[in-house]
């Protein structure tokens, strides 16, 4: 508390100076001494921290999505409807929302060589975007993949 | 309406490498103008973001679905670079065409 005040007063009588380096540095911790979720975020490019990102998502979900917005808030109509057919075929999954991290929306198309969004992924398996959803529901394939899935969900 | 820069590359471009038995592209950008952010690319001024695309070709027979559109976006590297959007993509083989 009391360091608090007295670096306030150091602040304003330097307000005209720019803040020193040791100052800064504290500010801004670096990789190696940071947890996880303060650590830089990169952007552009598929840095190595992304692709795991994704492999560790994609294996943790039986069903990822990733996708415009959230399930409740879908950003995007493509988006939306393959959260609606997730839905129907009542199989719980998870999703990430690409608009919130630009280096995970390039992330994501980079890693499945896939230039759109949303993407569906299956038993850790890209499945494809919202149209091969929409076919696989057509020819019945959509529920010979998901049926597995919804009754282990709904032993549990 | 006559092709835009767009959607002419896309239809050359898959004529040739897949020799399409039936191809029809539907530009749908006028039903995204609202949404998608205008951000300044070539697509994106000449109104040509959003597409939908049948293609019924032999090269598809014995690929499965997501093999197929992308070898369909593997064509379509330069067109998605300028800006192209989104694109709604039914294959199908002249066989699986027929049943329908």
């Amino acid at each position: 508390m009391l360091a608090r005040v007295a670096a306030g007063a150091l602040a304003r009588t330097r307000q005209a100076v720019p803040a020193p380096a040791w100052l800064l540095q504290r500010k801004f911790s670096n990789e190696a001494d940071s947890h996880d979720d303060f650590k830089p975020k990169y952007s552009g490019g598929a840095a190595p921290s992304v692709e795991d990102h994704i492999k560790h998502v994609v294996a943790a979900d039986k069903v990822h999505l990733f996708m415009k917005g959230t399930p409740e808030a879908p950003q995007c109509g493509f988006s939306r409807m393959a959260c609606v057919v997730l839905q129907a075929y009542g199989v719980p999954f998870g999703a990430t929302n690409v608009l919130a991290d630009p280096a995970m929306r390039e992330g994501i198309k980079k890693f499945t060589s896939w230039p759109t969004i949303p993407q569906v992924f299956v038993n850790g398996e890209f499945v494809g975007g919202c149209d091969i959803l929409m076919s696989m529901h057509d020819n019945g394939e959509l529920e010979k993949l998901l049926d597995p899935i919804r009754k282990a969900a709904g032993a549990k | 309406m006559a092709d835009g820069p767009i959607a002419g590359a896309i239809r050359s471009k898959l004529e040739a490498a897949l020799k399409p038995a039936h191809l029809r592209l539907i530009n749908d950008s006028h039903k995204h103008a609202g949404h998608y952010a205008r951000d300044g690319s070539a697509a994106c001024e000449a109104g040509e973001t959003h597409f939908r695309l049948e293609v019924v070709s032999d090269a598809f027979t014995g690929v499965p679905l997501v093999k197929r559109h992308q070898m369909v976006y593997g064509f379509l590297d330069d067109e998605f670079k300028a800006g192209l959007h989104a694109l709604a993509i039914t294959t199908k083989t002249p066989a699986e065409a027929e049943r329908k």
